[in-house]
């Protein structure tokens, strides 16, 4: 649906809500949504990104289907953030959708140059089990930096665009306080709570599922993130090299971040295969679907990696994982992993907005 | 077909209404002899079916609309009015049971049984905490509306919301709901009924119970019945809510010797949006741009004071003083300064930047509407926007022209203008069948239906006669309810 379309649809049924204010307990976007009588294209986006998607609004709307207003909040906020991920990322891939054809791409180079360095030159003194016995360590970082620098650009960038078409200026960035406060509610998934009661995901009861699944793949992931960081440190300025002994930090916070992931993905899959699909569009499952497997390769690869690495299977393994991880780098701005960046930004829109009614 | 549990994902409950395993399940359904029947699947009807399941009765409801839109006009709803002494998290005063009594006094020509209506607000006072232990979820008062955060709780997500926790309380207490299946006949015998008959697809069954309750709602779906008391002008009369509050369970009471409590013409009636659809648009059609501004009829005259009282107070009567116009049309006009002092309407305004050229748009006379706004503006106060104040009564009146607008009379001199055509929309009715303290329907003789129970809309009239108090009609419904349902488990499993 091109955007005007999206648009009017999205005012369509956002005007209806604001005559009607019934879900203003449920999340952040009705306050909003009230604080604008006159909607714009910049409004409706930052509403869809202020969406957790909790479906809460569409199992309590009176006007849902069959009714004649055929009122979907949900959907159509999913409309618009896939219309949010595509935009604002160069080059713009045209659809998440084509994400997969981007998968294969990323992860065949990541393979090509990951075996070329290995190729290249093997490093005579590493010890049995540590990278460096089949990657060299330059060539490693290397490989890895440019598809994370690369990524934090376009998202800067994209997210410094996606700021300004929702109506935000340059000075209203600079508050650090409501930025600390708006991370921690994306981080904590405040609102993805239903007012109180949980979220009527995947079918029609409120519960808090998802958002467990949800903390525990983002605590996964943090935990992984820590690992790697833990690693570098002590490689860098402790001049260990590894392999670490499995009751090291990297090792058991690489383990317990692998494990938390595995499980939010998988959990996540599970709901969203029971989804209710008349809340969201084909588009927006086929993204989650991709950004779960994504992480699932990632986090599965990893796992294996450190529990295969005194057998035979090591080297492949290793070159597997660190291709996944180059390949999801590089890929991220292009999938569904860009959405909280744009969620934070209206999260911390709103904070902005609201703070003078607290 | 199965109990449709809420569990599932609620679009695989879509099913072939004619399906061999369906027709089994309705079969199996009404083979077996229930202790209570409740009729209808509103507020009232699932309060009667929780009320009853607390005390052990097996319960069969029969609600008529199919599943995705159960819940007749309680689905619309908000809010509940109840009596408390405290301030809590979700009402920001106290609101006693004398200030409810007094303000139920104040409208309409006060309440139709003293004594009932006394029986309603005192048990009020514990009803929140009973829809909360069964389920239902609140929110603190809703922002930039009618200024009802003291006197009415607001229910999380609205009426649809707290129809959905209740079906979900009473499927874990084992209530079977059958849907898209209406009741048309009840099998009166004396002061007794065993049995309704119940239509669904194109069959007919027998409902067997040994006591049977009637929350199905008015009669305001009906405009035949209407028009028995409103004339033609009922052809005009936009419905909020669903169309199956036809009123015909009440009918077959009626005939089968109920008494009937309340006024003929007595009902709930706004000022609804012209261009909504004439049934079910709900809350979001509703107009509260009235006291803003200047309302006019197809001849582009005032007829009402626009700023008699608080809205929320004067909204209700807004549908009736439409009715009583030629075409039962009116015209609610505004200019710029008052254009943000309310909820946005729905379908936008129709708006120009003078009056006469607003009057094109709307199809009125643009020399009569500009002399109406010129004379409205000369009666206005010189200092009227000075002490203007929305926020509550301002005492800001004309002078010297009929009707007043007794509060916020601002003049109309600001463009754009903007006007929107309105009808009046019918909430509920209130006439229905006389009740007695246990619920049970009252017969012409005097006498009661031994096993015959009435909550909700259909027997609204026992307390109100033609007024109506925002939050009200959830009162009566979980009140009588409460009552309808514990009465007829005792009944039936005595
Ligand atoms: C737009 C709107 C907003 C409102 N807002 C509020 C509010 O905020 N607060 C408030 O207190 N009140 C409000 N009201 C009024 C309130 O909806 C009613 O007073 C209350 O819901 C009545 O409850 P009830 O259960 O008696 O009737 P209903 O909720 O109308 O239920 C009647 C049920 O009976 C079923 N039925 C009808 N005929 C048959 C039959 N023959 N066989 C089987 N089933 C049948 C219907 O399908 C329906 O399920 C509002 C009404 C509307 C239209
Ligand atoms: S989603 Fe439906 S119930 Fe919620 S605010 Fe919008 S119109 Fe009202
Ligand atoms: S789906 Fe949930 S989070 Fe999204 S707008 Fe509706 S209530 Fe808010």
């Amino acid at each position: 649906m091109p955007l005007h379309e999206l648009f009017e649809e999205a005012n369509r049924q956002l005007v209806i809500c604001n005559a009607c204010r019934y879900c203003e307990g449920y999340c952040p976007v009705w306050p909003a949504l009230e604080r604008r009588r006159h909607l714009t294209p910049g409004d409706v986006a930052h509403l869809a990104n202020l969406c957790h998607d909790c479906n809460d609004c569409l199992t309590a709307c009176m006007y849902s289907a069959p009714h004649e207003f055929e009122l979907n909040p949900p959907q159509i906020f999913s409309k618009l953030r896939t219309d949010t991920y595509d935009r604002y990322v160069w080059p713009r891939v045209g659809q998440v959708r084509s994400t997969r054809a981007l998968v294969g791409t990323a992860l065949s180079l990541a393979v090509a140059v990951l075996l070329l360095a290995f190729r290249l030159a093997l490093h005579p003194h590493a010890p049995k089990g540590s990278p460096y016995g089949f990657i060299p360590h330059d060539a490693l970082i290397a490989v890895a930096l440019v598809p994370v620098v690369w990524g934090l650009i376009i998202m800067t960038i994209a997210s410094l665009h996606y700021w300004r078409d929702i109506g935000g200026s340059w000075s209203e960035l600079a508050h650090p306080v409501t930025w600390m406060n708006a991370l921690s509610d994306g981080a904590r998934l405040k609102h993805m709570s239903g007012g109180g009661p949980g979220c009527d995901y995947p079918g029609d009861s409120p519960n808090n599922l998802r958002k467990y699944f949800h903390l525990t793949l983002v605590a996964g992931f943090g935990l992984c993130f820590a690992s790697t960081t833990v690693a570098a440190i002590e490689e860098e300025f402790l001049n260990r090299i590894p392999p670490y002994p499995i009751i090291s930090a990297p090792v058991l916070l690489g383990l317990f971040g692998g494990a938390g992931m595995l499980v939010g993905c998988l959990g996540l899959l599970r709901l969203q295969q029971r989804r209710n699909l008349e809340a969201t569009t084909p588009r927006m499952s086929a993204a989650d679907r991709v950004l779960v497997w994504t992480l699932i390769a990632l986090a599965g690869t990893g796992v294996l990696t450190t529990v295969l690495r005194s057998t035979s299977a090591y080297a492949a393994i290793l070159l597997i994982h660190l291709a996944t991880v180059v390949t999801c780098f590089a890929i991220a701005p292009y999938t569904k992993f860009a959405h909280f960046v744009y969620r934070s930004m209206s999260i911390y829109k709103d904070r902005l907005e609201a703070a003078p009614r607290n | 077909m199965p109990p449709r549990t809420d569990r599932s994902s609620r679009y695989a409950l879509k099913q072939d209404e004619n399906s061999a395993e369906h027709l089994e399940w309705l079969r199996e359904t009404f083979d077996q002899p229930w202790d209570i029947v409740v009729i209808g699947g509103g507020n009232a009807a699932l309060v009667s079916a929780l009320s009853a399941t607390d005390l052990g009765a097996r319960v069969l409801l029969i609600e008529r609309s199919p599943w995705s839109l159960r819940g007749g006009n309680s689905r619309h709803t908000r809010n509940i009015r109840c009596a408390h002494d405290f301030a809590d998290d979700y009402v920001t005063g106290p609101y006693t049971y004398d200030e409810l009594w007094n303000d139920l006094c104040g409208i309409g020509s006060g309440p139709s049984n003293e004594r009932l209506a006394a029986f309603t607000l005192e048990q009020s006072q514990s009803a929140p905490g009973w829809m909360s232990d069964h389920g239902v979820g609140w929110q603190p008062p809703l922002t930039g509306t009618l200024n009802l955060g003291r006197t009415n709780r607001f229910f999380l997500g609205g009426g649809k919301a707290l129809i959905n926790s209740y079906h979900r309380t009473a499927e874990r207490a084992g209530v079977r709901v059958v849907y898209d299946a209406t009741v048309t006949r009840l099998l009166v015998e004396g002061d007794r009924c065993s049995s309704v008959v119940v239509e669904s697809g194109d069959r007919e069954y027998l409902a067997k119970a040994r006591s049977v309750v009637c929350a199905s709602g008015g009669f305001e779906a009906n405009i035949e019945w209407l028009s028995r008391y409103w004339g033609s002008a009922a052809e005009n009369y936009h419905i909020r809510g669903p169309r199956y509050n036809d009123g015909l369970v009440l009918q077959q009471l009626l005939d089968a010797g109920a008494a009937t409590a309340g006024e003929e013409r007595g009902f709930h009636a706004v000022a609804v949006d012209a261009r909504s659809p004439k049934f079910d648009g709900g809350i979001a059609t509703r107009l509260d741009s009235i006291p803003f501004g200047i309302t006019v009829n197809r001849e582009g005259q005032r007829f009402a004071d626009e700023g008699e009282d608080i809205w929320p107070k004067r909204y209700a009567t807004w549908g009736a003083n439409l009715a009583g116009q030629p075409d039962q049309i009116g015209y609610t006009l505004w200019d710029h300064q008052a254009d943000e002092l309310f909820l946005p309407p729905m379908y936008g305004s129709l708006s120009a930047p003078s009056i006469s050229e607003l009057a094109v748009q709307l199809g009125l006379d643009p020399t009569v509407l500009t002399e109406t706004v010129r004379v409205f503006n000369e009666a206005t106060a010189p200092d009227a926007r000075t002490r203007f104040s929305p926020a509550g009564l301002d005492g800001v009146t004309t002078a010297g022209i009929l009707p007043p607008k007794t509060n916020w009379a601002l003049p109309l001199d600001k463009p754009p203008f903007h006007g929107v055509p309105v009808r009046p929309g019918i909430t509920f009715t209130y006439m229905g069948v006389a009740v007695d303290e246990s619920a049970r329907i009252v017969r012409q003789d005097g006498s009661r239906f031994e096993n015959v129970f009435a909550a909700g809309e259909i027997m609204s009239g026992n307390i109100l006669t033609t007024g109506y108090l925002a939050g009200f009609g959830m009162t009566i419904g979980t009140v009588w309810g409460r009552v309808a349902g514990r009465e007829a488990a005792q009944l039936a499993t005595s």
